[in-house]
């Protein structure tokens, strides 16, 4: 059974019987962080009070008991308005610290304490360890361009270099936005997994939690009135328009995030989190829901709204499925919106601009653009539910100054209704030595137009002949 | 004891013990895995993020079967071959260069290093110098010296420095990819535990001796 441990310094409102997990109150345990009772191992959850914590001492307590520090939520005892509040909040934290997958070397980020305690300030004591992202070489598709990540980082420590991406742990600030703007979810961060997330909402509501609050994990100040559960999470900069609608699906009445003004943050991606939460009520409204469940928490304490939400809905790519569940439950099927930030879009081709080369289907990371050869035409085709809006398939396109392709964040139910759909064709001359494809016709025709008149041999040999058979 | 000379003293033995383990097996192996947490914890071992994966190497220490131990290293680290090959070596790690004298030119740069520290491999070192026993002893050396200076109140930089050079030119760039391979052909759970300490801590140290470096207040 998971163990919470709180700080018993202030007053702690009595939680009651029937919690479903194991209660244990430690005296000066922020100041003086000592865990005579807890065994090795295990899932746990401290309570504490973080004006007075000594974090990097509470963090060598727990390795001496076997357990590591970036698995053990902190739940912050001053945040919690009431004992009801509180029975939630930890229930979804003990589900939260289940769910912990487990941290590796290269996810652990030293930082100076922000605050030191008496014994750290005289003895220049040990670092924090902070869960920080990893990137997954293996699944990273920066190979084919892909610099999503790069471009969103705060704090520029994502570097795309000769078709990789270098993460620099020195400057990273462990904030998380990589994460959730990864459309192939290759970057982690064991403090913030779409499993854990989903397990600490799903508790939460299972427990009668009505509203949910994300909240930065290092906030100085969270002001959060009776009835709001906080969520930490790195940065609330990293929570999308997606996250913010996943715990309506999960059966949440109200969802909200924290801008890092509010809570002291340093790191400042108000912006950020104002897109999101934008992005959410753009897309409830446009499925007919009551979009002032984002944001707020509706004074008449409404029902939460049936869905039927399918699991993984706080991993890469999740986006499409929370609006897609969103949709069912309103039975709706047409309608749409354009968006500012979230992960989803489509994509434009102007015909007359396109040369069919295919480069945007071969950079495209989720596969959502596709081009095939059928025959004597080549085909792109698009699944605009599939598209994540990175952006990709514009940035690689060798036409792009001409127009030939755009992408448009925002979505129609009815194209994704439609499925995947032809967005260009283009007749394709074979090789007449081999029998291969030789080059899309417009691609051919914008050739001769740059050659000029007076190179009919040449044409003749392009247009006859495919790239290997040419020296023949 | 400042704290900055105790941190000192726990890495020059944390790289003593993973250099022991990288090395032949030796009679006392074992003793040092029962004594080695004691003292590692007297020095601040559970104040360090570390901690899990040094505590496990150390477990798997004491109960070593050193006729095991030498069988799979020579099949890791010596056999050079087969399915479980895996050279402690930072030439063979290193990014494939087409130049083929890029590993007699690293060894040379390390040997040069070696030298202007005042060290030098003798003709009984069957070890080269860019073998992983040789760079960690040479960081558990350095460290020591460090520890020295911190107590002959005696500015640290120079050896800091040479730790510097070491981990980020060499340690940290070859060993997280040699260990993650190491884990894999590994048939012995100490190996493996060793592997992920040994990564673990190269890791863990050049981060923080980044930190220091950042931070001038927690220089000695």
């Amino acid at each position: 059974m998971t163990r919470v441990i709180l700080c018993a310094d202030h007053t702690t409102p009595d939680l009651g019987p029937g919690l479903g997990f194991e209660v244990e109150f430690v005296p000066r345990l922020c100041t003086t962080p000592r865990l005579f009772g807890v065994g090795r191992g295990g899932p746990l959850v401290v309570g504490v009070h973080p004006s007075e914590l000594d974090l990097p001492m509470l963090q060598a307590e727990l390795r001496r008991h076997g357990l590591d520090p970036l698995g053990v939520p902190l739940v912050d005892l001053t945040a919690a308005a009431d004992a009801a509040t509180l029975r939630v909040t930890l229930a979804g934290a003990t589900a939260r610290a289940r769910a912990f997958p487990g941290s590796q070397p290269e996810h652990i980020k030293l930082l100076r304490p922000r605050r030191l305690s008496r014994r750290a300030f005289l003895a220049l004591g040990s670092p924090v360890a902070v869960a920080a992202p990893w990137l997954d070489h293996d699944r990273c598709v920066a190979g084919r361009g892909c610099r999503t990540c790069v471009d969103a980082c705060p704090a520029g420590a994502l570097r795309w270099v000769g078709g990789a991406v270098d993460h620099d742990k020195g400057a990273c600030v462990a904030c998380g936005i990589c994460v959730t703007t990864c459309p192939v979810g290759a970057i982690e961060n064991p403090a913030v997994t779409p499993t854990a997330l989903e397990a600490q909402v799903r508790a939460i509501v299972a427990t009668g939690g009505r509203a949910v609050a994300f909240v930065c994990r290092d906030a100085e100040r969270v002001d959060l009135e009776p009835g709001w559960i906080p969520v930490a999470v790195p940065c609330t900069g990293m929570v999308t328009a997606g996250w913010l609608l996943a715990p309506l699906v999960i059966g949440v009445a109200a969802v909200t995030a924290l801008p890092c003004e509010a809570t002291g943050c340093p790191l400042s991606n108000g912006a950020r989190v104002a897109t999101a939460l934008n992005d959410a009520r753009a897309i409830l409204k446009a499925l007919g829901l009551p979009s002032e469940r984002i944001g707020t928490r509706p004074a008449d304490d409404p029902e939460p709204l049936s869905c039927t939400g399918p699991e993984g809905l706080f991993g890469a790519g999740s986006d499409q499925r929370v609006i897609a569940a969103l949709a069912e439950a309103a039975s709706v099927t047409s309608g749409g919106a354009s968006l500012a930030g979230a992960a989803v879009g489509s994509v434009a081709i102007r015909a007359d601009a396109c040369t069919a080369c295919a480069r945007c289907a071969q950079s495209c990371p989720v596969g959502a653009l596709q081009a095939r050869q059928e025959g004597v035409t080549i085909v792109i085709d698009f699944d605009p539910a599939s598209c994540v809006a990175c952006g990709q398939c514009e940035r690689t396109c060798p036409e792009l100054g001409a127009g030939a392709i755009e992408v448009a964040r925002g979505f129609q139910l009815e194209d994704w209704n439609a499925g995947r759909r032809r967005l260009r064709e283009d007749q394709t001359p074979m090789c007449v030595m081999c029998g291969a494809p030789v080059a899309p016709g417009a691609m051919l025709r914008r050739i001769v137009e740059a050659l000029g008149p007076g190179q009919d041999a040449l044409v003749s040999l392009l247009s006859s002949r495919c790239t290997r058979c040419r020296g023949r | 004891v400042s704290w900055a000379a105790r941190l000192t003293v726990f890495r020059q033995t944390v790289y003593r013990a993973l250099a022991a383990g990288f090395d032949r097996p030796h009679e006392r192996l074992r003793a040092d895995g029962r004594s080695g947490i004691d003292v590692l914890a007297d020095l601040g071992l559970y104040e360090h993020s570390v901690a899990p994966w040094i505590v496990e190497y150390l477990h798997q220490l004491r109960s070593a079967d050193l006729m095991e131990m030498e069988e799979c290293r020579m099949a890791m680290f010596e056999v050079g071959s087969g399915t479980h090959a895996c050279p402690p070596l930072e030439s063979a790690w290193r990014a494939r260069s087409s130049d083929p004298n890029a590993a007699a030119i690293l060894q040379a740069e390390l040997e040069g290093f070696y030298r202007r520290i005042g060290l030098s491999l003798t003709r009984q070192d069957t070890y080269t110098p860019d073998h992983v026993v040789v760079q960690l002893e040479v960081m558990s050396l350095l460290c020591g010296r460090e520890a020295t200076q911190h107590t002959t109140a005696v500015r640290a930089a120079p050896s800091r420095d040479h730790q510097l050079w070491l981990l980020k030119e060499h340690l940290s760039i070859w060993i997280p990819a040699f260990t993650r391979h190491l884990e894999r052909v590994a048939d012995l759970p100490l190996y493996v535990a060793l592997a992920r300490a040994a990564r673990a801590f190269v890791i863990y140290d050049r981060d923080l001796l980044d930190l220091l470096e950042a931070d001038p207040s927690h220089h000695p």
